[in-house]
């Protein structure tokens, strides 16, 4: 959004602007001044969006840039409607880094029915299950925990504790002392961010080789230590000062 | 430079991956996210495609691998989208003839006006009179030359690791993006660009049916794999299946993608940012920079990135172009002392794999192609034991790796699956995963259908690859056309729902159906019989 576009907005709707954008407004500011806040909110907005992501996203984005405005005004026809949900019984993860999942779910309007009419319910939960094989078989439950939802939820994000784990998620209804399962996940592997440990002698010039390629087989041998890096933050160090390969 | 690769000291492999998502509205007459192609082809294809003619005519040996996406090689062959470029590239003349006039008198802004009439001069000779509206014939040209290797991505670019519960649909990203490939190059890709490097342990599993042979990874990928590998990201893996995974060279990478500390951010090269269609009056730039109703950049960008100011200086295209060289130079001798460092290291000379999107080039970097130019030209000259390799080369003469399991990775922030997957965009998967299950529905429905159910069902495939490509999650996470993004995942989205319910019903009608396929006509020839449920196991 650049200024000249913000002068040729009304009053009004600059006042919308920056409403929906939080931004604070005194009574009666002049236009002019109302101009400059909402220019500067903008462009904060901006900056704090750009530098949330690494280079290579930074750098992808300019493809879509075909002006400086962030808010385009554009006709596409009639806004499209989509159903909020399908109606049906279904439960689905998504690894979306080592350690969370996305998780959507849906139950079908009969079943949500049924529960509602029955004296002994008390409520839905989330069960999160840690699993050593992919399959839900007994004897692949290592662990559990739940988390309560509601009739109108329909998406959660999930931390995962482990790494390199199996993780499948279920639907229960609790019925007085009894729980019924509605409905079961897909299975997911969790997966590590950091090298696995090096097994047996240690081998130097493998560790010089992944350090010379960015990385520290440090970080293998304790998994809990974490470096920051503004780039790509998954604990990943530079490699400045430990090698000899210094961009000129 | 060394053309033997067994007893150089290192060894250059340059990437680059060509995309941008499928925009074409013939609904409009002029359309402004069409653009993107337009500026694509302007300051980034058409300069790559001199560049490699120049190096061909001056007998300068090059390797690349360029990937082109499915989604641009349709656009780059559809005859609205040229006449629309050509519309395009008239007007950027008339208004480089205007600008001369306005300018008359300023030398120095003559220089950078005459520059830019020169460019789009250029383009509009090499596109219509060279290219006869296709420049996918030059990119063939130099592919046969064995200077590029080209390779295919998936078929609308998808993010694959959200659709990992839906193996069908990841093996027809895969198949229809392969056939396509083999279509206009008449050769088999032999690699693939996995989009945004995005990989989940066992994707290899659904690319070695296909013959594909390797692909990229962000390095993080490979040196998290189940085995810490032996050489860093010097070498390439080999999945358990034998499919090669490439790892990308951060160091090489980062001096290319770097705004702050790279090669791009330099003062002398042009600025990204200032362009006349924002700096000059309304009544001037109107017919060349407002697009329904918008201000947009017109590409004559006037100014050198200067530093940490508003206040910017004056282009100079001369300056630029020797900054471009000296970069190319300065990149080149660090790629040779990284080398003798790694080389000292390995039994073999170490790989230097360098991923970058094409459009970087040109585009954002105006001076890239310059500075591509400058590199090979450089490399041919100079004294030194690197040689520049694609990866099939590479795989040719080390055929055998070590053998372990990449971790699921992206190059995206935070290196997974964050930009693609976040409280902005999630709300995506839910339908086009519902989608997915109701295309295979279909085809069990209607398993050999003629006519207008033909026509409506391979429309519902279509609907169904536009809506999983991995730019519009990417847009509304990254925010520079969040409105057009999500337009138009909700209208695929509602475009495959209304036919569902249409043949459910019974009841297509074909006028609608009839400008769905004038407006949506990607993969021409789509059977959507490939879209059948599978027995699990069954890769290909």
């Amino acid at each position: 959004m650049t200024k000249d576009r913000l002068r040729s907005l009304s009053y009004n709707e600059l006042s919308h602007i920056a409403d929906k954008g939080n931004i604070n407004v005194l009574q009666d500011m002049e236009k002019e001044a109302l101009i400059s806040l909402i220019f500067e909110a903008l462009e904060e907005e901006r900056l704090d969006r750009e530098g949330n992501n690494n280079l290579t996203i930074q750098i992808e984005a300019k493809k879509y840039s075909v002006s400086q405005d962030q808010e385009l005004f554009v006709d596409f026809g009639d806004e499209v409607e989509l159903p909020e949900r399908y109606r049906e019984t279904r439960l689905v993860l998504m690894l979306r880094d080592p350690s969370w999942v996305y998780c959507y779910w849906d139950i079908e309007d009969r079943i949500l029915n049924e529960l509602d009419e029955n004296s002994d319910y008390s409520g839905l939960v989330l069960r999160v299950t840690e699993l050593a094989a992919p399959d839900w078989g007994k004897d692949s439950y290592v662990d559990w925990f739940d988390i309560p939802i509601q009739f109108g939820d329909l998406r959660r994000y999930i931390n995962l504790p482990s790494e390199d784990a199996f993780y499948g998620a279920e639907i229960y209804a609790q019925l007085g002392e009894k729980e019924s399962l509605i409905v079961r996940s897909n299975i997911v592997e969790s997966s590590r961010d950091y090298i696995a440990p090096i097994l047996g002698k240690v081998d130097n010039t493998q560790n010089k080789l992944i350090e010379l390629s960015g990385f520290s087989t440090d970080v293998g041998i304790f998994p809990g230590n974490s470096y920051s890096d503004k780039d790509n933050p998954q604990r990943i160090m530079t490699v400045s000062g430990e090698v000899e390969i210094k961009e000129v | 430079m060394t053309n033997n690769l067994e007893s150089s000291r290192g060894l250059i492999a340059l990437v680059l991956n060509a995309h941008l998502p499928y925009v074409r509205h013939p609904e409009y007459s002029r359309f402004l996210e069409e653009n993107w192609l337009f500026e694509a082809l302007s300051e980034t294809y058409l300069p790559l495609l001199r560049v490699f003619r120049g190096l061909e005519m001056d007998g300068v040996p090059f390797r690349l691998t360029l990937s082109l996406s499915p989604t641009l090689t349709s656009m780059l062959e559809d005859n609205l989208l040229c006449e629309r470029y050509v519309n395009h590239l008239d007007r950027l003349l008339e208004l480089s003839e205007k600008e001369l006039v306005r300018l008359n008198g300023d030398i120095p802004g003559l220089k950078v006006s005459r520059m830019y009439r020169e460019l789009y001069r250029n383009n509009r000779e090499d596109f219509l009179n060279l290219y006869n509206g296709n420049i996918l014939v030059g990119f063939r040209h130099f592919h046969e030359l064995g200077n590029l290797e080209l390779i295919t991505s998936t078929a609308t670019h998808a993010f694959l690791p959200m659709y990992r519960e839906s193996p069908d649909m990841i093996r027809n990203q895969i198949l229809i993006a392969l056939e396509n490939h083999d279509r206009l190059f008449k050769s088999m890709s032999e690699g693939i660009w996995l989009p945004e490097c995005g990989y989940f342990p066992g994707l290899e599993d659904y690319l070695k049916p296909y013959g594909i042979k390797y692909f990229f990874s962000s390095a993080h990928g490979v040196l998290h794999a189940d085995d810490p590998p032996n050489y860093g990201v010097y070498a390439p893996l080999r999945t358990p299946n034998g499919t090669a995974v490439f790892g990308r060279d951060r160091a090489a990478s980062n001096a290319i993608w770097s705004a702050d500390d790279g090669f791009p951010g330099n003062p002398d090269y042009r600025e990204f940012y200032r362009d006349i269609g924002f700096d000059l009056t309304e009544e001037y730039i109107a017919p060349y920079a407002i697009e329904a109703g918008n201000r947009v950049n017109t590409g004559f960008k006037y100014h050198a990135i200067t530093g940490d100011t508003d206040k910017k200086e004056l282009y100079d295209p001369e300056k630029g172009t020797a900054q471009a060289r000296k970069d190319a130079g300065t990149f080149l001798q660090n790629r040779i002392r990284q080398c003798e460092t790694i080389s000292a290291l390995m039994d073999r000379p170490p790989l230097i794999v360098a991923p970058f999107d094409a459009e970087l080039f040109g585009h954002w970097w105006f001076e890239g192609p310059q500075f591509l130019d400058a590199l090979f030209r450089e490399f041919h000259s100079t004294e030194h034991q690197l040689a520049q390799v694609t990866p099939s080369e590479y795989l040719h003469v080390w055929p055998h790796s070590q053998v372990t399991r990449p971790a699921f990775s992206s190059w995206g922030d935070k290196g997974y699956g964050q930009v693609w997957l976040d409280g902005s965009n999630d709300w995506i998967y839910r339908h086009t995963h519902k989608m997915v299950e109701r295309m295979a529905e279909l085809v069990d429905r209607f398993p050999d259908e003629k006519g207008l159910k033909l026509r409506t069902l391979n429309q519902a495939a279509r609907e169904l690859l536009l809506s999983q490509a991995s730019d519009w999650p990417f847009i509304i996470k990254t925010g520079t056309t969040v409105l057009y993004a999500e337009r138009r995942v909700k209208n695929h989205i509602s475009n495959f729902n209304r036919i569902y319910e249409s043949l459910c019903r019974n009841t297509v009608k074909t006028e609608w159906l009839t400008k769905l396929e004038k407006r949506n006509n990607i993969f021409k020839d789509i059977d959507y019989r490939a879209f059948r449920r599978r027995e699990p196991g069954i890769s290909a």
